[in-house]
């Protein structure tokens, strides 16, 4: 062996060695706060079971909470998410909206559901946020606020908000976050129990997908059927179960989710408020009220609650979800770095001495260490120097200390408040607490190490959060079922499936009527005709715009004032609608549009993929569907605009070569094959009554759903 | 689109990261140990999830037919007959069926008042509750003795005094739940013993449980409470002493000739939280001239918290007679914090009722000679007022005068 390798091997040793200690070290303090949770749970049950023999309603003494609610471009979601708020059960309660500079239809539709009205008088004090528009109150409830402001992030918006309120506390909250009709009623519990001292509170964050929402309220608990989310479900369940309960009997909570959390307003407005510049103010601003309030020798606490429980989507594509743990991780570093004086200070209690210090060794440094150790392993293997013994046995054994904590999660969920109350489902957690192990884990350290690098970078984006949607209701979050969109046009705007989603509902409300001629759908073939064409121009014969002249389409695409003043005026098209079927001759000129990932499968070289961003395809602009008057989705027709908003669901479908373009991997293309798809079932149009040869139209209810990715 | 951003601590980090480069040999007995130990564990938490799963499963199916069947027999004999004959029906029930009817009065003791409760409280009776509960009170732990006086005012079952003196005393949450009974039960002796229980012998500062059944005892006479206070409020802690203040703000039956001079003094206690609560305990009493003569509310103006000044804002507001109002009219004039200058202002709305009354001019008639400031914070407070208005569908709505022209 030469020096060099000596030195090599020396170093892998070494690594190895500090490795296999800081794991042990790690591992024990898990176990250490994961035993620590069940007595809190424990505590949390019996305090949970003991209701006083009082009436909140009747009592002047429960405290005032706002409920801050930050929306951006969320005009799909956000009137049934602020009816679902206005509903919640407390006694003294207001919602406060703040627009956070949406370009998109939030603020019309927010208008026109509640009869807001701006208020007619300047701000009479400074609030630190970007310029604020207006503000708004509701004429017929009178506990809704709504404030429009210039764009400049969550943090932003949620500072207007608590600016703008006088309630005593206010409840941080996601506007698609659905919450328990009584959740509210139990995450004020610790400011009920010490007025004094409670500064923040936390509730259980759950996972959604495939639940049944109604009425802005989760009816029915379901499993997600599909492994990334139920992955989640387990994820979360160890988070909160577990570690949030682990830190809470510790009195080091160092994190509420900014899903849902409530503060007390002084206090945060005392500290600043949210910092603009973190992509995780959430953690943020707990560690800065831990300091804060040591630093004036305050005696606060800040609590965890299992719960009171709040809804919400899980990513449930690998792509979403690594943009969302990448942001979570330059947040958590970003944080961290931010709050390092609090680091081994006894000044800052448990949280400076322990709580933090652990959290960074465990959830900062802990995935880039894992990661380092897949690098490392070959490398042993390279020198002749891994133990395959110990190899194997140091797997078994932090592998089942793994899944063993992952199943403590599991198993207080089950012991508590039971929400899976099927066996099954509780199984299947068990086995995602294993499956997790192969894979998934490894896959979150490359996107820890890739968050790395964004830290490193400066990056300081959000980046989009694709969420399918709640739907209407009765609706399955995010499951096969479209949205009803005759209840509503709120499809989803982040939907990546919404889209068509929609679509196959809409066939369901084609209504019998005379064939109407169908010669302008002859526009497919003529994409396959016109090679270099873009999406624009051919798609505008099924608008009905212009046929003859690429120009001129692209003339009334560009006219963004004139559609959006009057989209009637850019249409000219026929109605008609789209029907999901598996017979490609079902609908006009024997194709239709698949669902794939791969645009070589279709007629062309690219397709239509479904976004909220008109700019993000070829060409400014794309299509959007809209119904007709009154909403009636059978009189529906699709027009080429670059106004996203007038569309059903705030989105549309831009023409591009690349399926990663748009929201989810993949869009639409037009075969003559169905096969060719992801399916055996296909998109064909349909105008009134023009059916197969046979006459009849059968919406087909079930066989394609929109495709989910969980497993890609 | 936000996105929560809940980092989920709690294990995630538990895999190696294959850092199985030790080239010395294992002790085979000590990894033997570690691995069956660690299987064992394994299998005892699957088959403890799952094992629980099933039963919480069992019980659920079991469960909901009984708590149908029993809810609606309850029901029946309730409303449905002039005896409800509880006794011999609780005789034919199984254990399981008497737990589940105990957890379904629980409910509507909760939901009924009046006769209707009164009738139910005899069904407790032949469950054998008040027994039950004055057993645990006396044997029992910290939880016990908490659901037992629970029950006991739910079924406004009040227990003999020494035994709540005795046992029930150790906590504030426990002296609430013994005084909640005397409530529930309209005691005669509520006021004397409450007070007693829930102020006597160093008592701490409550939840907010125990500050409304503090409320409640001081609605009924507020005379001990009052007597209890003068006689001992500075020996409180400051979180007690602000919550009996905003309890005695908050109460509506009054005593003419009780000494209040503790809470004059409140107002110039060295905690903010205290004199905020003191202000806004006087204003209930503007009535009230001796009481009125003690303090000189222009003197807040020199008070370096802003939410005390506010407090003090309101006071002038709900007292309303036009030597308050003057008061706030110069303290209004001088604030030099906005959010408090919009207080101020909504503190001069308040008195006027609602509607057109809020265009009432200046009373000296002269054009106000009030900074910018606060004329934004006029507007913005007779906008909300307005607002206010519309959604509580007030028929003189429309009049409200915004800006200068509606100043007090």
């Amino acid at each position: 062996m030469t020096t060099l390798e000596d030195l090599a091997v020396a170093l892998v040793v070494g690594s190895g060695a500090f490795i296999v200690g800081y794991y042990l070290l790690v591992n024990l303090g898990y176990l250490l706060i994961h035993v620590l949770a069940l007595f809190e749970l424990r505590d949390s049950v019996r305090e949970s079971e003991w209701n006083p023999p009082f009436r909140p309603f009747d009592s002047p003494f429960y405290p005032g909470v706002a409920m801050v609610v930050p929306a951006y471009n969320e005009a799909a979601t956000i009137v049934e998410s602020v009816r679902s708020m206005l509903a919640l059960n407390y006694p003294d309660q207001e919602v406060v909206v703040v627009n956070d500079g949406s370009t998109d239809a939030t603020m019309d539709r927010l208008r026109e559901a509640f009869e807001l009205e701006r208020i007619d008088a300047a701000l009479p004090y400074d609030v630190p946020a970007e310029p604020i528009r207006g503000v708004y109150r509701s004429t017929r409830h009178e506990d809704l606020f709504v404030v429009d402001k210039e764009n400049g992030g969550k943090s932003d918006a949620l500072n207007a908000g608590l600016w703008l309120t006088d309630q005593q506390l206010f409840c941080a909250v996601d506007s698609d976050t659905v919450i328990d009709r009584n959740a509210l009623l139990q995450i004020v519990r610790p400011f009920l129990e010490e007025p004094e001292k409670a500064v923040a509170s936390g509730g259980t964050i759950r996972v959604a997908n495939d639940c049944v929402v109604e009425d802005g309220e989760v009816q029915e608990i379901n499993l997600p059927r599909t492994g990334l989310p139920g992955i989640q479900v387990m994820e979360y369940l160890r988070a909160f179960y577990s570690g949030r309960l682990g830190l809470s009997r510790l009195k080091g909570l160092v994190l509420i989710s900014g899903a849902f959390g409530v503060f007390r307003t002084d206090r945060v407005r005392e500290i600043g408020g949210y910092r603009h510049d973190t992509v995780t103010e959430d953690f943020d601003v707990v560690v800065r009220l831990h300091r804060y309030l040591s630093d004036e020798d305050v005696e606060y606490t800040v609590d965890f609650l299992p719960e009171p429980v709040a809804w919400t989507e899980v990513p449930s594509d690998l792509r979403t979800l690594g943009r969302q743990r990448r942001r979570w991780y330059r947040g958590m570093l970003e944080t961290v770095v931010a709050n390092r004086g609090v680091f081994f200070r006894r000044r800052y209690g448990r949280v400076g001495t322990a709580i933090l210090p652990f959290f960074t060794a465990a959830e900062a440094l802990g995935p880039l260490i894992e990661g380092f150790g897949y690098v490392l392993l070959p490398l042993a293997w390279y020198f002749g120097i891994l133990n395959v013994e110990f190899f194997l046995v140091f797997l078994l054994l932090t592998v089942g200390v793994g899944v063993f904590l992952s199943w403590f999660g599991v198993f207080s969920e089950v012991w508590s408040f039971n929400r899976y109350e099927d066996p099954k489902d509780v199984l299947r957690l068990l086995w995602y607490g294993v499956l997790e192990n192969f894979g998934y884990r490894q896959w979150k350290t490359a996107v820890a190490w890739h968050g790395l690098v964004e830290f490193l970078r400066g990056e300081k984006s959000w980046g989009a959060m694709e969420r399918r949607g709640f739907g209407g209701a009765g609706t399955p979050a995010a499951a096969a079922d479209p949205p009803d969109v005759t209840a509503s046009t709120a499809a989803g705007a982040d939907d990546p499936d919404g889209g068509f989603a929609w679509i196959d509902r809409f066939a369901d409300d084609l209504p019998d009527g005379d064939p109407i001629d169908a010669a302008g759908f002859a526009w497919i073939d003529e994409l396959v005709e016109e090679p270099g064409t873009d999406g624009i121009r051919w798609i505008s014969r099924i608008a009905g715009v212009e046929t003859e002249s690429s120009a001129a389409v692209s003339s009334s695409v560009e006219t963004e004032s004139s559609a959006a003043e009057s989209p009637a005026g850019i249409v000219g098209a026929t109605a008609g609608g789209f029907l999901r079927t598996p017979d490609p001759g079902a609908g006009l000129d024997d194709g239709g549009f698949v669902r794939t990932d791969d645009f070589t499968e279709g007629v062309g070289n690219g397709g239509f993929v479904w976004t909220t961003d008109p700019s993000e395809g070829a060409g400014d602009g794309g299509f959007v569907l809209l119904f007709g008057a009154d909403d009636d989705p059978a009189s529906g027709r699709i027009v080429a605009t670059t106004d996203f908003s007038l569309g059903v669901g705030d989105g549309g479908f831009v023409w591009t070569t690349d399926p990663s373009d748009g929201v989810g991997d993949g869009g639409f293309v037009w075969t003559r094959e169905f096969d060719d798809g992801e399916g055996r079932e296909g998109y064909v149009w349909m105008v009134d009554g023009t059916g197969p040869a046979d006459g009849g139209v059968e919406p087909v209810d079930s066989g394609v759903d929109p495709p989910d990715h969980a497993d890609d | 689109m936000y996105v929560p951003s809940s980092r989920l601590l709690g294990g995630s980090l538990s895999n190696p990261p294959v850092a199985a480069v030790e080239a010395t040999d294992l002790p085979s007995l000590v990894v033997s140990f570690g691995l069956v130990v660690l299987g064992s564990l394994l299998v005892s938490a699957a088959l403890i999830t799952v094992g629980y799963s099933l039963l919480a499963a069992l019980r659920r199916r079991r469960r909901e037919p009984i708590r149908a069947d029993l809810r609606s027999e309850l029901l029946d004999r309730l409303y449905g007959s002039e005896v409800p004959d509880w006794e011999p029906w609780v005789a034919s029930l199984s254990a399981a069926r008497r737990d589940e009817l105990e957890s379904l009065l629980d409910v509507y003791l909760r939901q009924l008042d009046g006769s209707d409760a009164e009738r139910l409280a005899g069904l407790g009776d032949a469950l054998g509750l008040p027994e039950r509960s004055r057993r645990e009170i006396r044997e029992g732990d910290y939880w016990d003795r908490l659901h037992a006086l629970t029950w006991l005012a739910l079924l406004r079952d009040p227990p003999a005094r020494d035994l709540l003196e005795t046992h029930c005393t150790d906590t504030p949450r426990e002296r609430a739940a013994a005084v909640r009974i005397l409530y529930a039960s309209d005691a005669p002796d509520l006021a004397s013993t409450g007070v007693d229980l829930l102020l006597g012998d160093d008592p701490s500062a409550f939840s907010v449980f125990g500050i409304d059944t503090l409320y409640r005892v001081g609605e009924a006479d507020p005379g001990p409470l009052f007597d209890r206070a003068a006689a001992e409020f500075d020996d409180w802690e400051p979180a007690l002493q602000q919550q009996v203040l905003s309890v005695t703000g908050h109460l509506h039956t009054v005593v003419g000739d009780a000494d209040l001079s503790w809470v004059l003094e409140a107002v110039s206690n060295p905690e903010e939280r205290v004199r905020v609560a003191a202000w806004r305990a006087l204003g209930a009493y503007g009535w009230n001239a001796p009481l009125r003569s003690g303090i000189d509310p222009t003197a807040v103006g020199e008070d370096p918290s802003p939410i005390v000044r506010a407090s003090a804002y309101r006071l002038l507001g709900a007292w309303g007679d036009p030597e308050a109002l003057s008061a706030l009219r110069t303290l209004a004039a001088a604030e030099p914090d906005g959010r408090t200058r919009v207080v101020a202002a909504e503190a001069a709305l308040s008195h006027r009722g609602r509607g057109g009354v809020r265009s009432v001019e200046s009373p000296d008639g002269h054009e106000s000679a009030y900074p910018a400031e606060f004329e934004d914070a006029w507007a913005w407070a007779a906008e909300h007022a307005r607002f206010d208005d519309l959604a509580r569908e007030i028929p003189d709505r429309g009049t409200v005068t915004r800006g200068r022209e509606g100043f007090p």
